[in-house]
């Protein structure tokens, strides 16, 4: 054949197979960029490094035994060894038996926690329930004797993570910053997990998100932005997994963020500069200093890195764990309050009342979240001055209005006792204060009367004493 | 000639277009696809528990020279700046029969008295010395709020000592106080609470936060708070004095709400002071007025 | 050779001949077909779907049939010469009249199912006066608002209307009519086991009646490309009797009314 068809095969061929290599896109765990910036990068490279020592990278993730999180545990004894083939017994109370039997305990982890292999994890091929033995992916370096005590755990964290990746990684992110490829066309933004946040809670306001709570988001959505229901798409031992996810996510966010924090002490990013600009040392004298002193304290045992992180995963631990028991939970300790139309007059008078409710500031007079409050230049902790835009700022440093209630639309429910949380409680990392101790429960019920029928108010309410703008007669909107 | 080439070429096409097919069919393992791996990881770590009797270290070991007090003033160098105000009395516009009511609101952002001394300013040991423990003071401390402005606009605390959010005005107030340990402490207070609301920070933070009312955006305070007592919030004048220092070798933190450029941050970061026992001789710790982005 | 590339080129034809046969039958298969419809107003649309499929199926094989023979008369002998003709009359008025008549005993054939369907005035009354729901796309899930029990639905929302998502029930047995709306862009409402599909335009309110036989839970799809999780919006329609239609609805108000102190119902999205 001629050279030129030559040349074209060699082209067609090429351009054929020119789409079959693996595709190269690595999922990683960005850092939170915000928070990171003022941190010199050595010690954000440490905090790089303990998160990934902690809780791995998307795909080669670690089950910390220590977080209060269902990762589908199983503790047992090993029986007999066959290769790579185990026998085990398993100890009845603290083991997850069903989860086992799922196919996601392919790649999970087996830990040994005493005998030759202690504190080493293997990973799982499979599990055969009909002679309770585990085969494991790779032969192990030491041959486990009998009643070497083992750990299971894993499976659910992988159903977990790639029901994720369906359904949420694109809005939220791959570490649940709410910053993925389809997030920067809505409005308001995905939840960044990071901050261990949630909004709509039934939790009181020291308390974080229970999983009943994540539940019921997943299974009604959230009217009103772009949080679409998941029921009946995904079955309820699914929505169990991706909850576990999200909060092993949130509890990632939590100590990268501490970590970050603290570390900003002591290395800033402009350390270098501004200690060569005192002592008149050179900046690169300066740099070896500050790698010298992170790495003594990554090495120090009881006042470092890892005493750190003890401190601060307590504390975590101990929050999430609250947040599932029944005494955080908010139960109006009275009925409701008959919703006449004596009781909306009540309510109305405590939503304009100066020296009460104080709603009118955000809500507006007539409730349609344009109050004076939206006007103001608000102060930006982070940075000590105030917010470039006017109005509320919500703790992750997005603007945020306040609710109008005019349009129906209630984002954390529309039952009575959602409406009645919001307002006992706040909405966490929003400027919604919480007015629990400052009203009665009654009180507070004929202020969700109210509110509840301001989608259906006719007649325009007279304004209370303010100079904000006018308010406008409300109009009987969308209510969904 | 030609023929065959045009055949060959729609052949080779051909194959081209199948190859191309067959290998979009599957799915490359990546992405939603990928087989993800788990590995466990044990609750404990290996990580030794502080022993509180370990031998102390050679800064500030107790009882071994004394215990000494700090007294010192921060000092204003520069052109002393005016003193701003927020609202000039009854013209607040948020609740104005309460707000502005009894005085103008100043601006508190950076305090400097006649004298050139820094009010408000935070000095502060960053990590208790070595082998010290003490309990929290039993007495509360006061965080009130008159005229809608935050009476005591920098406060120092201790863990696990009771601090009472009171109100003085006639109209509710709520205390936004956000920590890095201490989470997103929020009390809404009503108006004229005498008796208060009870708070109590659980773990010591790095640096002081901010403290702020929702209800009126002006309004700000800031708290620190540490497990030991060796602080101070300097008056107005600039003075403050640390009491109870095990004498040794101290590195003090020195933050002010506009101490980094202008942003809240350190005045100084590592301010070197030998204490002996007894009374020290006072400290004067000049503060550039660029510190302050001024 | 010449007759390698009659088979060359009749291969596809036959091949198309075998599939076309299995397809018409494929339906009562019930390989990819949801099944036989659960309303009777769908039996009709699939009657008319099979007739035109076998009507198609018959032209379609003597068209390749004719085609078949063309080539295979042509590869028979080197010496036979192709003839040209100048066109015959009778054949084109044959195979213009024939395609039309059957096309418009079709669109004939037809028109009442699809008025029975689409043109409101022939809604069943029942169905007409009390829209059962108010269903309102939106990307990626379905809302849905019900009239309080014993209330008709209003155009404006209510205080006591009832809200659920993604769970559309009716009762069984007779006529219901929903009100589609969308919030956003165009979704379209999409009953496959009740043949019942009907895009939602944004700004418009569509009624659409059907009347399921029986008890169920049939799929809600979307059909109408809206966004990146067109996908994933999957809702249901539970067709369930009166008695537990109504059990539902009071269930919904219950759990819309709950104050902490109201004997919570036991659904399971709902729980606390």
């Amino acid at each position: 054949m001629s050279a030129r068809v030559w040349r074209l095969l060699v082209m067609v061929l090429a351009s054929a197979l020119a789409g079959c290599s693996e595709d190269a896109s690595q999922m990683r765990f960005a850092q939170n960029a915000n928070i990171a910036k003022p941190v010199h990068r050595k010690a954000r490279a440490v905090v790089e490094k303990t998160l990934e020592e902690h809780f791995g990278t998307p795909l080669d993730s670690v089950a910390w035994l220590k977080l209060p999180v269902n990762y589908g545990k199983a503790e047992g004894k090993v029986k007999s060894v066959d290769g790579r083939s185990l026998t085990v017994d398993f100890t009845q109370e603290t083991s997850d038996l069903q989860s086992l039997n799922s196919p996601e305990l392919n790649h999970a982890g087996l830990l040994f926690t005493s005998g030759a292999n202690q504190g080493k994890s293997f990973l799982l091929a499979g599990y055969d329930a009909s002679d309770k033995s585990f085969e494991l992916l790779t032969t192990l370096e030491s041959t486990p004797a009998e009643g070497d005590q083992f750990v299971v755990a894993g499976q659910n964290l992988r159903h977990g993570r790639k029901l994720y990746a369906r359904h949420c990684q694109h809005c939220h992110g791959i570490n649940g910053d709410g910053d993925g490829p389809t997030a920067k066309y809505l409005n308001p933004r995905p939840r960044d997990y990071r901050l261990g946040i949630f909004k709509f809670t039934s939790t009181n306001k020291d308390t974080k998100v229970s999983r009943d709570d994540l539940k019921r988001i997943l299974s009604q959505g959230i009217p009103g932005t772009y949080m679409p229901a998941f029921v009946p798409m995904l079955k309820d031992n699914e929505l169990t997994m991706v909850i576990e996810y999200v909060r092993w996510l949130a509890m990632r966010g939590e100590l990268e963020v501490q970590l970050l924090k603290d570390l900003k002490n002591d290395y800033a990013a402009d350390r270098a500069k501004k200690e060569a600009q005192e002592t008149k040392a050179s900046t690169s004298d300066i740099e070896k200093q500050i790698a010298k002193q992170l790495e003594e304290y990554v090495a120090n045992p009881t006042e470092g890195l890892s005493a750190f992180v003890e401190n601060v995963t307590g504390d975590m631990v101990s929050a999430w764990e609250s947040a599932e028991m029944t005494d955080t939970v908010i139960m109006p300790p009275v009925p409701r309050v008959p919703d006449t139309p004596e009781s909306r007059e009540r309510g109305k008078s405590l939503f304009v009342k100066t020296d009460g409710g104080k709603c009118i500031n955000c809500h507006g007079p007539t409730g349609r979240g344009n109050g004076f409050q939206t006007e103001d230049f608000q102060k930006n902790d982070a940075t000590g001055g105030f917010y470039a835009k006017r109005g509320l700022h919500d703790s992750w440093g997005e603007p945020i209005k306040p609710r109008d209630l005019t349009r129906g639309i209630y984002r954390g429910g529309r039952r009575p006792i959602d409406i009645y949380r919001r307002i006992s409680q706040g909405i966490k990392g929003t400027p919604m204060p919480p007015v629990a101790a400052t009203v009665t429960p009654e009180q507070i019920w004929d202020l969700v009367n109210y509110v509840l029928s301001v989608p259906f108010d006719s007649a325009s309410p007279k304004p209370a004493k303010s100079n904000s703008v006018a308010g406008q007669p409300s109009e009987q909107g969308n209510a969904n | 000639m030609k023929t065959v080439d045009s055949k060959l070429c729609w052949t080779m096409a051909a194959c081209a277009g199948l190859l191309t097919h067959a290998v979009g069919c599957g799915n490359l393992g990546t992405g939603a696809h990928a087989e993800p791996s788990v590995r466990v990881k044990p609750a404990e770590s290996a990580v030794a528990k502080v022993d509180g009797d370990k031998p102390a270290a050679t800064d500030g070991a107790a009882g071994a020279g004394g215990i000494g007090t700090l007294v010192g003033r921060i000092v204003f160098d520069g052109t002393r700046p005016t003193p701003g105000v927020i609202y000039k009395m009854g013209t607040a516009d948020k609740d104005p029969s309460v707000c502005s009511k009894d005085g103008d609101i100043p601006k508190e952002d950076l305090v400097v008295s006649e004298s050139k001394g820094v009010a408000n300013v935070f000095v502060f040991l960053d990590k208790a010395p070595a082998g010290f423990k003490a309990p929290p003071p039993a007495q509360d401390i006061q965080f009130d709020q008159k005229n809608c402005r935050f009476t005591t606009h920098a406060l120092f605390c201790q863990v696990g000592q009771t601090i009472r959010l009171l109100n003085d005005d006639g109209v509710l107030h709520n205390t936004r106080c956000v920590g890095n340990r201490n989470g997103n402490v929020n009390n809404a207070i009503s108006a004229n609470d005498r008796a208060g609301i009870k708070l109590v920070y659980k773990r010591p933070e790095r640096e002081p936060f901010s403290v702020k009312c929702d209800l009126h955006a002006w309004m700000s305070a800031y708290h620190l708070v540490l497990d030991h007592p060796f602080a101070a919030v300097s008056d107005a004048e600039g003075n403050f004095k640390i009491e109870g220092l095990p004498a040794g070798k101290y590195q003090f933190k020195v933050w002010h709400e506009r101490g980094d450029v202008g942003k809240p941050g350190l005045l100084e970061s590592k301010y070197n002071v030998v204490i002996t026992s007894g009374d020290n001789p006072a400290v004067e710790i000049k503060t550039d007025a660029k510190k302050f982005g001024l | 050779m010449r007759k390698f590339w009659c088979a060359f080129f009749v291969f596809s034809p036959i091949v198309a001949i075998i599939y076309s046969i299995i397809s018409s039958m494929v339906p009562s298969l019930g390989w990819w077909f949801p099944g036989a419809s659960v309303t009777e107003l769908g039996q009709r649309i699939d009657n008319l779907f099979y007739l035109i499929l076998y009507i198609i199926t018959a032209v379609f094989i003597g068209t390749q049939v004719a085609m078949g023979y063309v080539l295979w008369r042509a590869s028979r002998s080197k010496d036979e010469r192709s003839w040209f003709s100048h066109g015959s009359h009778s054949l084109e008025v044959i195979w213009s009249v024939v395609p039309s008549v059957i096309l418009l005993f079709l669109a004939l054939y037809q028109m009442d199912v699809w008025a029975l369907f689409r043109v409101q005035a022939y809604f069943p009354k029942e169905a007409r006066e009390a829209p059962v729901a108010e269903v309102t796309a939106r990307q990626f899930e379905w809302r849905i608002r019900y009239p309080a029990p014993g209330k008709k639905l209003q155009l404006k929302p209510q205080s006591d209307d009832l809200y659920d998502v993604n769970d559309l029930h009716v009762p069984i047995n007779r006529p219901v009519m929903i009100q589609l709306r969308s919030e956003d862009v165009q979704h379209s409402f999409f009953l496959p086991h009740l043949r019942v599909k009907q895009d939602a335009v944004p700004g418009q309110i569509i009624p659409i009646w059907f009347k399921a036989e029986r008890q169920g839970i049939f799929d809600l799809t979307c059909a109408e490309l809206c966004g990146w999780g067109h996908y994933k919006m999957r809702a249901q329609l539970t067709a369930e009797r009166e008695a537990e239609y109504e059990a539902y609805l009071k269930k919904l108000q219950a759990d819309q009314n709950y104050d902490g102190h109201a004997t919570p119902s036991a659904v399971a999205k709902k729980d606390e």
